[in-house]
């Protein structure tokens, strides 16, 4: 029984890191992909339903869809990433001075933390996007503001318990310094929840991401981005519906596989933690 | 009563939140740039008449002073008056609060309606096909975009079988019902795979756990065990999970609700941030601050309540 | 009128629709429904739910139905011709509830009488005088007086916060009996009769509005037209109801029209579709195939004035040097735009005038031909020949700016422009053409009235918005669009005009590019639908067949 499930966790660990490994090609290398440029515009082709010339059909420009989708692949799997690994650091960073050293900065955190959390999510990033203008930097700067407090929270609840734990007290009893207690013996123990978090954060990062340029904010006309692409396809859907289904098919995979590749990790971090 | 004083304590606790967080919703839209006067007139905008609207709607005044005009007004549940609809905020709030809710309300209910029944067939029956399958629909529930789901459901339905209005409330009971289907059930795609993920582990943590052994061993029933230990346990999480879910789907309802034409609070709000209506969004942000502090202060009490284990 | 947007009881409406709500989830009972178009008063869920039943239009037996749904993208904000913020969508409900002297005929060639039977102007084109049709009443039962014309037309010019009282500024003096108005200028103004057909130049009830005071005034306003607000559930729909003591005998031909808002533009075609809605307006172009090809439904493409505009701030660099505005013309593929955008309904345009305004619009211009060779070379010649790289502002939520943006970016790079499109919100741009600080944009324009006066003013104008935000003050030309708006001379102003357009094309800060008609779509039923270059959509006329 416990080795069949977990020949099963490895199909699907395996399925994960495949899909995520090509999406990571086509950010990288989109031209091994497509030998179209995603904005060249071509009135004369203008929605061609999906054929072999062009894989998923044509917008109204005449852009090629699917060099579309695998040019946008770079900065949206940007958005899931920087949106994740900026805010992973600043909050853990964060959390973890604030349970260790307690006192004002904790409390001060804690604070902000309550009633920044106190306001949706997704108003938010909007108003933050609004305030700074559109443009891609400016979406990671809003996923990076409102992203940090959880993992400020959850490694601050970690270091809360392994504070009091006799291995702690022992190392301190030894007179180790607060830096190595910090980077040493708490870094280690409080990293591996973070991290899984940290994974599945990806998702939810891009999808935000892609949702704020499906709202029309976020990313300029005429980059190519997954959401801005849907967004623009909005208004063909009920004849040219290529431009919609198939790069949120795209994108649903990739998040899939984000979430296989996460399941692994989370299984194995988990073992590894025992 | 050391409930009581709990709840007390907590609210008092809230006072000087609740400051920091009115003067947030104040100043937040004041500093997206655009000026709601010149909005307002539109295209055709003279200077003279831009000069006269913002004396009109005292936007003119210095920020201060209009803060405490809006800080007066929240003591008396006045919000002041929508400067794009011309109608008080409150009567605005008022007719699209009940659209949010139910949708909010709908697609919690459709989510716990699946993930108990899953999560707890999953949870007890380890490992088995259901299970497994259950887990990657799952993953892949929580990984898929929200407004493409929509779209694909609209499309569907509404496009190509017709069964289902593509938009809008609809008319009469069976019209909202109807209307209500589509967006509730993609609303509820995310939180119902979370929440069936978090049920199946809390079962699976606690069917190991040695108190199940130990009430078996005392000679209460399978069925009991189940009711009353595994059940209970399993919900202490979930509550949890499901009051940070609907706090998230209350604001998150606006992209839900721009998809299918729902005239609720997420629509009302994102149109008065594009409008620069100040006055409409500082109360929704406001208000929606203190709604979720409660939710959670009432998940910290349902929390003590199901669990006695957490002290005051 | 009764008044229908009771303020009251607010706290315990939360509670009562909060309580439904929680019902409702808890046993699937009775409904959101009430309580999300509840306005604040069981008064008004009463009557909205009465107007819903109306709406679907069974109760009537017979040939013709009772009431029609128009869907459109935004509700008013206002019912007050005089009000802030006047737009389309405020316009169009407007113009059922109230009328003016004159009015623009459909065709928007001509000036036809309204209320005013006829009338006469003076020598010196100072004084005008109307004679009234006889016997006209409010909606309410009550008889237009002098003083209401009075009244309302110095209205239309004093409200500060008005932004149409341009229109009324030529007015000095009106003195108004039952019979006659007599308007005196203070100058002479050639485009006033034009003026006169705008929707804010229209007669109100006095007495009601001091009654019920600005605010109940723009809610439920009381005009003279055929129709009259009936029910208001703000940002869902507006009802309106036949006037029964509409001047006209046999108008309105429907008893009730429904403006219903819908914002996103599929859903707007699907309800029609569906039968929910019988009237689309502003179809998107990009839907224009759909609606088309739908055998159930009508596509109509009427005539416009609208234009768009390509704006280039001669403020700034690289826009500054008027070569290179010149070079950028030959950028433009105009055809192109036209055709990818409003396909067989786009015209390219050469002049700022609309050839729909007919006589008023030179046609001896002639757009320039894309040609980004000679566009190169004439950026080389003003010492440019490593091309350009200037950012285009645009507005966002708006598909047509986007998509002229990308297409005017593709074409432009081969001439040697490089394009940076930025997408900003309503309120961000305008701050930014404000202050001129754009390098380029796109905007467009519909005019109101039969006079190309509205196009010229905005355009060479400097203290109206800074010769439409490209910043270029020419005086002289200034003075010359001064002059024609005072010459009576039909010929010599249209001489007038004719030379304001040319010179606007040569100092190339504004380059119209192509317009489009207004695409309707409503179902088979629908007749009597028609829409003029004004944007005017007369319901009166509209009839739905069972």
């Amino acid at each position: 029984m416990r080795k069949k499930k977990s020949s099963h966790k490895k199909v699907t660990f395996i399925v994960g890191s495949v899909i995520v490994g090509l999406v990571v090609l086509m950010a990288v290398f989109p031209r091994i992909f497509t030998k179209y440029n995603p904005i060249d515009v071509d009135v004369m082709a203008s929605l061609s339903p999906p054929s072999l010339k062009h894989l998923f059909g044509t917008d109204n420009y005449g852009r090629d869809i699917f060099s579309r989708v695998v040019y946008g692949a770079r900065i949206d799997l940007m958005m899931g990433v920087l949106g994740t690994v900026v805010p992973f650091f600043i909050g853990g960073i964060a959390g973890m001075l604030a349970a260790y050293y307690s006192g004002w900065f904790d409390r001060i955190l804690i604070g902000l933390i309550d009633i920044m959390m106190a306001f949706p999510f997704t108003i938010l990033v909007i108003v933050i996007i609004s305030i700074l203008g559109n443009g891609i930097i400016n979406v990671y700067i809003a996923l990076w503001l409102v992203g940090w407090m959880s993992y400020a929270k959850l490694v601050r609840g970690e270091v809360l318990v392994l504070k009091n734990s006799d291995y702690i007290q022992a190392a301190r009893v030894a007179g180790f310094s607060d830096g190595r207690i910090l980077l040493r013996h708490l870094l280690p123990n409080v990293v591996s929840a973070a991290v899984v978090y940290a994974v599945s954060d990806i998702v939810l990062c891009m999808l935000t991401g892609a949702s704020m340029s499906f709202l029309g904010l976020g990313v300029q006309p005429p980059t190519a981005e997954w959401g801005a692409i849907m967004n623009e396809g909005k208004s063909y859907i009920s004849y040219a519906w290529w431009i919609t289904v198939l790069p949120g098919l795209i994108m649903a995979v990739t998040g899939v596989g984000f979430s296989l590749l996460g399941d692994g990790l989370t299984d194995y971090l988990r073992r590894k933690g025992r | 009563m050391r409930q009581f004083n709990y709840i007390f304590k907590r609210m008092i606790q809230m006072i000087p939140v609740l400051f920091v967080i009115s003067l947030i919703a104040f100043f937040i839209i004041r500093l997206v740039p655009g000026d709601p006067a010149r909005l307002m007139l539109g295209e055709k905008a003279t200077n003279d008449a831009v000069a006269a609207i913002r004396l009109k709607y005292g936007l003119d005044r210095p920020l201060p002073i209009q803060y405490l005009k809006f800080m007066r007004g929240v003591l008396h549940f006045d919000f002041g008056n929508s400067l794009k609809f011309q109608v008080p905020v409150w009567n605005l709030i008022v007719s699209r609060l009940p659209v949010t809710l139910a949708l909010t309300f709908l697609s919690t209910a459709i989510s716990l309606l699946i993930s108990i029944p899953v999560g707890y067939y999953s949870g007890t029956h380890k490992g088995g096909f259901f299970d497994r399958l259950s887990n990657i629909w799952n993953l892949t529930a929580i990984a898929m975009p929200t407004f493409w789901i929509g779209l694909m459901l609209l499309i569907f339905f509404g496009i190509v079988l017709k069964i289902l209005p593509v938009g809008g409330i609809g008319g009469g009971f069976w019209g909202h019902l109807k209307s209500f289907i589509l967006p509730a059930f993609t609303q509820s795609l995310m939180t119902s795979a979370l929440l069936t993920r978090n049920i199946r582990n809390a079962v699976v943590d606690i069917i190991s756990q040695d108190f199940v052994d130990f009430a078996r061993s005392k000679g209460i029933s399978e069925g009991e065990i189940k009711n009353k230990h595994i059940l209970k346990n399993a919900m202490i999480s979930t509550v949890t999970l499901l009051s940070m879910r609907m706090a998230y789907m209350l604001g998150g309802s606006i992209i839900i609700e721009s998809i299918f034409a729902l005239p609720g609070i997420g629509k009302l709000t994102i149109d008065a941030i594009f409008a620069r209506d100040y006055t409409v969004v500082q109360a929704v942000v406001f208000i929606f601050a203190i709604v979720v502090m409660v939710i959670n202060l009432i998940t910290d009490v349902l929390y003590s309540i199901l669990d006695p284990r957490v002290k005051y | 009128m009764k008044k229908k947007f009771v303020t009251g009881k607010k706290v315990m409406t939360l509670l009562l629709s909060a309580v439904m709500i929680f019902s409702m989830t808890a046993c699937g009972s009775e409904a959101p429904a009430e309580a999300a178009v509840d306005e604040g008063s069981t008064e008004a869920t009463k009557e909205a739910e009465a107007g819903t039943e109306n709406v679907s239009g069974e109760a009537a037996a017979g040939e013709m139905a009772d009431s029609i749904t128009i869907v459109r993208t935004a509700d008013a904000a206002y019912l007050d011709p005089n009000a802030e913020s006047i737009g389309g969508a405020e316009v169009m409900v407007m113009q059922q509830i109230y009328e003016g002297l004159v009015k623009s005929s459909l065709d928007g060639q001509s000036i036809e009488p309204c209320l005013a039977s006829d009338w006469t102007i003076s020598e010196d084109g100072l004084t005008y005088t109307f004679h009234l049709v006889p016997d006209i009443k409010f909606s309410d039962g009550t008889p237009v007086t002098g003083e209401d014309w009075e009244w309302s037309l110095l209205r239309a010019r004093d409200t500060e916060t008005s932004a149409y009282a341009f229109i009324a500024e030529a007015i000095d003096t009106v003195e108004a009996t039952d019979s006659q108005v007599v308007i005196t200028l203070k100058q002479p103004w050639a485009p006033f009769l034009a003026d006169l057909c705008n929707f804010n130049m229209v007669v109100g009830c006095k007495a009601y509005y001091d009654k019920v005071g600005a605010e109940g005034y723009n809610k439920a306003p009381l005009g003279t037209g055929p129709y009259m607000a009936a029910e208001w559930v703000k940002d869902d729909h507006i009802t309106l109801e036949a006037n029964p003591y509409y001047h006209e005998a046999g108008y309105p031909k429907t008893k009730q029209i429904v403006f219903s808002v819908v914002t996103d533009d599929n859903t707007r075609l699907m309800q029609l579709q569906a039968g929910q809605a019988d009237i689309v307006s502003e179809v998107p172009l990009s839907m224009a195939p759909v609606a088309e090809k739908d055998e159930n439904l009508n596509f109509q493409m009427f005539d416009s004035t609208q234009q768009r505009y390509f704006i280039l701030n001669t403020t700034k660099a690289p826009f500054d040097d008027i070569k290179v505005r010149q070079a950028f013309e030959y950028a433009v593929n105009k055809e192109e735009l036209a055709q990818v955008i409003a396909g067989e309904y786009g015209k390219p345009a050469a002049s700022i005038v609309s050839d729909t305004q007919g006589k008023w619009c030179d046609t001896d211009l002639q757009s320039a031909a894309y040609d980004p060779e000679k566009a190169k070379e004439m950026l080389a010649d003003a010492g440019y020949s490593d091309g350009i790289d200037f950012t285009l502002t645009i507005r966002s939520g708006s598909d047509i700016y986007e998509q002229m943006a990308t297409l005017i970016q593709s074409e432009a790079k081969e001439a040697g422009f490089n394009i940076t499109i930025e997408k900003l919100e309503s309120a961000a741009v305008s701050e930014k053409y404000e202050n001129l600080e754009h390098q380029a944009t796109i905007l467009m324009w519909i005019d109101d009235i039969v006079d190309p006066s509205g196009v010229c003013g905005w355009t060479v104008d400097y203290d109206q918005c800074n010769g439409w935000y490209t910043g270029l003050n020419d005086t002289a030309l200034d003075d010359l669009n001064t002059q024609a708006c005072s010459e009576l001379d039909e010929t010599k102003r249209i001489e007038m005009y004719h030379d304001i357009q040319q010179k606007v094309h040569e100092n190339a800060n504004v380059l119209p590019l192509f317009s489009n008609g207004f695409a309707y779509a409503s179902g088979k039923n629908i007749e009597g639908l028609y829409v003029s270059p004004f944007s005017v959509l007369d319901c009166k006329e509209l009839v739905k067949t069972k």
